[in-house]
């Protein structure tokens, strides 16, 4: 099948029309560049500001906290000097300063201007806080004004920079990882004990008549040269900002090498015969038999495509006729697209050739290589190669489309790889067991074309409408695998990066990295149902509760922030004596089920596998009580009111604490009589609290349960205290005491500011990049599309995925 | 000092968090002092796979698994059969005994673990950096890190899954003694397949980053920064070739003759080619940490009499001559001839005003601590050199007090201890034993072993 217009694409990467797409901004100066000189631009930016906002306090009348901001020096070379000015910076920009009693405060641009001015000064002088490029970071993406972003104050029209997306790791590991990542091994035992069924017999040479059994192993086995890097504390990990570095062409380089042999000379295989001897041991099944005389040999398997064979069984120079189709597959193989006339002159010319001295298969090796450590292969490709509009932006085009619609939902290519003919690589007359196992077991096949380039074909992917019911098919198919489990993971979710992103912005689903003392756990009460696996299941848990709330979607973020509905994914609602006397009887099956980290006794309720049960009334409030979430922000012997504070102010609040002082040396006193909350007293001191103060009152209200998540009364014999405080939110009406969890979501859940956070952080997951005030539109979109169809998580992703944000580049 | 809450705050496994800010790293090298002019240090690792057993690496009269430690000289001891080869390198052995690495995944093998302290699986990616990582990127040279290892067959580059420079940064190791070759000393070959191999991979990174370069220049400021740093990417291995042709005298010099071991039927004999690699790759400085991934439960020691695999061995075959615990016996005793082999050559090459044994580690461990299928309740190791006097090692046997009981350690003290010998000192490596209790996993370096 041939793309006409993939071509298109290939222009980017060789034809001059590229540059033509990039009318460079203007705003690409570099930072140096604007600070010329130390303290330049105060007069125009920095000296308003003190006047207006600072000086009363801070200037000749007052200096309350010892500072005087009128007379201070703008010589950022003084040590001193650019030390104070550093602190201005943050007091300012964590909205400490000037207070939030005063009525007088700064607008979002005076204050982004006076910032501006200061990171400028300082990196002038090498040690700037550089917040241009900070800015661009998941982990600061909530330094954006919200009130600017909701408040329509902005109105231009939204776009994306061109850009280049660094494939994903799991993008990478679907197109790589069977065809090319896996290493093969074939474990051939012969003279095994004789079993009833399917014995199979040696056919030929000294051993024939003994029995024989095989196995055949192929793991995936290689290095993702897109490894995972991005800030912990943001959650989301596929940032268009992150660059492929040496380290992932290392690794491209290896894998390529791999693959470049597997398709020209085969899939080397590994194989391992045993020969029964008098000092075997052996059970009844394959891997029980141990010992024996061994014999290793290599062989290769698999199907060479047949117009590589062509190339390299050509006597002499291959000449284009023969070398053209080679390089087409190769393409769409590795790139799924059609190379154009230059790039094939390019590569024969400048790589083939150059090294068919070598011969005429190390020749076509390196073309393959090269194919897959091109950037088109490390970076998906969004220009904007549609037509430009009246403002300057390019819509993608269909064939852009294809692709960001696609990993919008899901980590599989949408194209798959027409057929083609192949030769077998193995073709030796061996032991029919062994014959059928490298010619039959174990084959690679390639997906075909996903329904998006079927879309495309029929030009169905040229404007915003048809974007419009490309996605919502899309969210439109059946859920296949409402209750993941790992052996059905998320992989095989429909739509998997919707489920992702619930992960990533709740971040349940790190419970297991959390380690936990499991060991003493048998013998201690409110503990026992916790053990090695429990983390794990609780995180499919929480997938389940997330996959059935989407599947109502009816105010879905007041939903998972509220629902006393729960899922026990790892229980069919048996009560089955062989598993109760599997773990040493009733009591002990009992206090160590699964149901226990919900408080349930096996015996309770009735379960359904793919069924939520409800909760012991009062006992469980949303996502935050499960205990997947609980756990994943716990510490290792107690809870963590720190990070779960953390988690609110920044997820739900669209808030920022600023990271812990490098000089603070966190120390929470240890003690067998103190509630958790007790020993927390010691971050009331002024020093601490500053920051403190935005965090553990929000998240004490958890200390209801135990730090494996467990609903908990007593704390040390001591009655549990669950309230809390919201506050510094900027909105009055969500600001106050909370008695315990439920009231605290109860508001959080009604809240427009944690509605908005909410959608910032789909903005920011689904765009790969942090919202700036030019998106405002579109997140006002999703906002309304939200609200207005009553808490439809649907609508409000199938607003982003249609507005300019997503669908133009400039 | 730091709080063992402080430590477990920072989630131990990124070792990025762990080590210790530039400041606190300048301040430590205030204190401990480092001299103007260094001699490089040097770090092998040689893992087996099927656990190495504490029983065999006591010498005559000494014991472990007590409530004391045991800290005793060698001399005067008759050392086990097997650690014979090492013999005339007792001043430089240590025989360490007794640190537990409960921390890790048990079984079969502990994966990353047995060089991390952290649990792991070989089916997914590490969670952060084993030690031999580690160390490559604060001792990087031409290669940052070799990793090599006896594989089956004709199997390439694999993925043991035992060594790793960060979190999701798995290290490969090469099985084929022909591609390793190719790697490492590639420039100095003349003709034949490794020589091709070698001018074609120059030859992609060429046009590719040719393209690159075309590319970048018709990309908007931030893009072109971003492929700037996968271009870099190419500039570096070309500059590592550069490099390594620049070094053809010394590479000539040093580097092993392509014989019959780098084609032999058995992998025996690709093992021993792979350790004369290693030294020769450590002689010429073009790396500074090694991993040699001896075997796997799949292996078989065919070539050295051995039939039966690593596995069955460890299950309790015989080879139809000998017991199952004399073939692990052989086992053993091969490596350290290969190891006392290594030792022999950098003895043999002068450096600063001794050899260039001198100043390196030489560690022996298995990647399934004591036993086949292991417990980790003990993690047997062998070490040979004392890092340029930088840890109190050599001619000593150290037996750490059973697990449990008062002055009990782990591995991840270990690890922690040769980062402070390196010059590189960090908190902790790995993952505290959260099982034992406050006092007895202590964090930081074992004081036994600093100098």
């Amino acid at each position: 099948m041939k793309f006409p217009t993939l071509a298109v694409l290939s222009h980017v990467f060789l034809a001059g029309c590229a540059s033509a797409l990039f009318a460079a901004p203007a705003a690409a100066q570099e930072p140096e560049a604007r600070a010329a000189e130390s303290g330049s631009g105060f007069a125009e930016t920095a000296e308003p500001f003190l006047a207006r906002y600072c000086v009363r306090c801070h200037g000749p009348r007052q200096q309350k906290g010892g500072l005087r901001l009128d007379t201070l020096s703008h010589d950022f070379g003084d040590l001193d000097s650019s030390e104070t000015w550093r602190q201005v910076f943050y007091r300012v920009r964590f909205d400490e300063m000037p207070p939030r009693s005063t009525r007088n405060q700064p607008s979002a641009d005076d204050k982004q201007a006076m910032l501006g001015w200061i990171d400028d000064q300082l990196i002038a002088e090498g040690r700037g806080i550089h917040l241009a490029e900070k800015m661009r970071l998941p982990q600061f993406g909530n330094y954006v004004d919200h009130a600017q972003l909701f408040s329509g104050e902005v109105d231009e029209p939204p776009y994306t920079d061109a850009r280049l997306w660094r494939q994903r790791p799991q993008i990478y590991a679907d197109l790589w990882g069977r065809a090319y990542g896996s290493q093969h091994r074939l474990s051939v035992k012969v003279g095994g004990a004789f079993r009833e069924g399917d014995i199979h017999r040696v056919q030929f040479g000294p051993h024939a008549g003994k029995t024989i059994t095989l196995r055949y192993f192929s793991d995936e086995r290689y290095a993702n040269p897109f490894y995972e890097f991005v800030h912990h504390a943001s959650g989301i990990t596929d940032y268009a900002d992150i660059a492929a570095d040496q380290a992932s062409l290392e690794a491209l380089l290896t894998n390529a090498e791999r693959m470049a042999e597997i398709l020209t000379v085969g899939q080397p295989v590994a194989i391992t015969t045993e020969v029964k001897t008098k000092d075997s041991r052996h059970g009844n099944n394959h891997g029980m038999f141990v010992g024996g005389e061994v014999t290793t040999s290599t062989e290769r398997r698999g199907e060479v495509p047949a117009v590589f064979r062509a190339v390299m069984r050509h006597e002499g120079t291959p000449p284009r006729a023969v070398f053209d189709p080679a390089l087409a597959l190769a393409f769409e193989l590795l790139l799924r697209r059609t190379p154009d006339e230059q790039e094939i002159v390019h590569y024969y010319d400048d790589l083939f050739l150059t090294n068919v001295p070598l011969g005429n298969t190390m020749a076509l090796q390196a073309v393959l290589v090269a194919v897959a450590i091109s950037p088109e292969f490390v970076y998906r490709m969004e220009m904007g190669l549609g037509e430009a509009d009246e403002h300057g932006r390019r819509m993608l085009s269909p064939l852009e489309l294809v692709f960001a619609i696609q990993y919008a939902f899901d980590d599989r290519s949408p194209f798959g790889v027409d057929a083609f003919p192949t030769e077998p690589v193995f073709d030796q007359d061996v032991e029919p067991l062994v014959q059928r196992a490298l010619t039959e077991q174990q084959k690679v096949s390639y997906p075909r074309h996903g329904w998006l380039v079927e879309q495309m074909q029929a030009g169905h992917l040229e404007t915003r409408e048809h974007v419009e019911a490309a996605v919502r098919h899309m969210l439109a198919q059946p859920q296949r695998n409402p209750s993941p489990n790992h052996n059905r993971d998320i992989r095989s979710v429909t739509n998997p990066r919707v489920l992702q992103f619930f992960r990533e912005f709740f971040g349940y689903h790190k419970a297991s990295e959390v380690f936990k003392e499991v060991d003493s756990f048998e013998q201690r009460d409110e503990f026992r149902q916790f053990h090695n696996h429990t983390a794990a299941r609780l995180m499919y848990d929480t997938d389940a509760l997330v996959l059935h709330v989407l599947e109502q979607d009816r105010d879905v973020l007041y939903e998972l922030l509220t629902t006393d509905k729960i899922f026990v994914s790892y229980w069919n609602g048996e009560r089955n004596e062989k598993q109760v006397k599997r773990a040493g009887g009733l009591d002990t099956w009992r206090a160590t089920h699964d149901t226990q980290s919900y408080n349930l006794d096996p015996y309770e309720r009735e379960f359904q596998i793919g069924q939520p049960v409800t909760a012991p009334a009062g006992q469980r409030c949303g996502v935050l009580t499960q205990p997947s979430w609980l756990v994943a922000h716990s510490g290792n012997f107690d809870n963590d009111p720190v990070r779960r504070g953390k988690w609110i102010r920044e997820k739900l609040l669209a808030g920022y604490v600023m990271d812990v002082p490098i000089t603070v040396q966190a120390v929470i006193p240890d003690s067998d009589t103190m509630t958790l909350r007790e020993r927390f007293a010691v971050v009331h001191e002024p020093k601490c609290w500053g920051c403190h103060k935005k965090m553990n009152p929000l998240g004490m209200p958890f200390e209801q349960f135990n730090h494996v998540g467990r609903f908990r009364e007593l704390e040390r014999d001591k009655p549990v205290v669950t309230t809390g405080t919201v506050d510094y939110t900027g909105d009055e009406s969500l600001d106050g005491e909370v008695s315990d969890v439920r009231q605290m979501m109860e508001r959080l859940g009604r809240s427009d500011l944690v509605r908005q956070s909410f959608l910032r952080h789909v903005f920011r997951f689904w765009m790969g990049r942090n919202e700036v005030p030019r998106d405002s539109r579109t997140l006002r979109a999703m906002d309304r599309a939200y609200v207005e169809s009553g808490g439809s998580f649907r609508e409000a992703l199938v607003a982003l995925l249609t507005s300019d944000s997503f669908l133009y580049r400039k | 000092m730091h709080s063992r809450r402080s430590i477990l705050r920072g989630g131990f496994l990124g070792a990025g968090s762990m080590a210790l800010s530039p400041f606190l790293r300048h301040l430590s090298m205030l204190e401990f002092g480092r001299p103007e002019q260094q001699l490089p240090k040097r770090f092998v690792f040689v893992v087996k796979s099927s656990g190495l057993q504490g029983d065999y690496l006591e010498p005559e009269g000494l014991a472990r698994g007590g409530d004391q430690l045991v800290d005793a000289t060698l001399e005067g001891r008759a050392l086990h059969d097997s650690l014979e080869p090492l013999g005339p390198f007792v001043d430089r052995l240590t025989i360490l005994q007794g640190l537990s690495g409960r921390m890790c995944t048990i079984g079969h093998s502990s994966f990353y673990g047995a060089l991390g302290a952290y649990q792991a699986n070989g089916n997914t990616p590490p969670t952060g950096p084993t030690l031999d990582g580690w160390l490559s990127t604060r001792f990087p040279s031409v290669f940052d890190h070799v990793g090599l290892k006896m594989g089956a067959g004709g199997a390439g580059t694999a993925y043991p899954a035992i060594s790793a420079r960060g979190r999701n940064q798995q290290l490969p190791f090469q099985c084929d003694p022909e591609l390793a070759y190719m790697n490492l000393f590639g420039s100095i070959v003349d003709g034949g397949d490794i020589a091709k191999k070698y001018r074609r991979s120059g030859s992609v990174l060429d046009f590719m980053s040719e393209d690159i370069r075309r590319l970048q220049g018709r990309l908007p400021a931030p893009e072109r920064e971003k492929l700037g740093h996968y271009l870099e990417g190419f500039e570096t291995l070309t500059r590592r070739r550069h490099q390594l042709v620049s070094m053809q005298e010394q590479l000539a010099a040093h580097a092993p003759e392509l014989g019959d071991k780098y084609t032999s039927k058995l992998s025996t004999h690709h093992l021993d080619a792979h350790f004369d690699m290693a030294t020769a790759a450590l002689i010429t400085g073009i790396t500074n940490v090694v991993t040699l991934h001896c075997d796997d439960l799949q292996s078989s020691y065919e070539g050295i009499g051995i039939t039966p695999t690593v596995h069955s061995v460890g299950h309790g075959s015989s080879n139809g001559t000998e017991t199952a615990q004399q073939c692990r016996d052989r086992i053993r005793r091969f490596h350290l001839e290969l190891v006392a082999g290594m030792a022999e050559r950098l003895r043999a090459t002068p450096e600063g005003d001794g050899s260039m044994l001198d100043n390196t580690l030489i560690v022996y461990l298995s990647d399934n601590s004591d036993r086949h299928h292991s417990s980790a309740m003990e993690w047997p190791m062998l070490a040979l050199g004392n890092l340029g006097g930088t840890l109190r090692m050599g001619n000593r046997y150290l037996a750490w007090p059973r697990y449990g009981s008062r002055g009990h350690s782990t591995i991840g003290s270990w690890l922690t201890t040769v980062c402070h010998a390196a010059g590189e000192p960090i908190e902790h490596f790995g993952q505290p034993d959260l099982a034992l209790s406050e006092e007895a996993h202590r964090i930081g370096p074992l004081p036994e072993l600093l100098a």
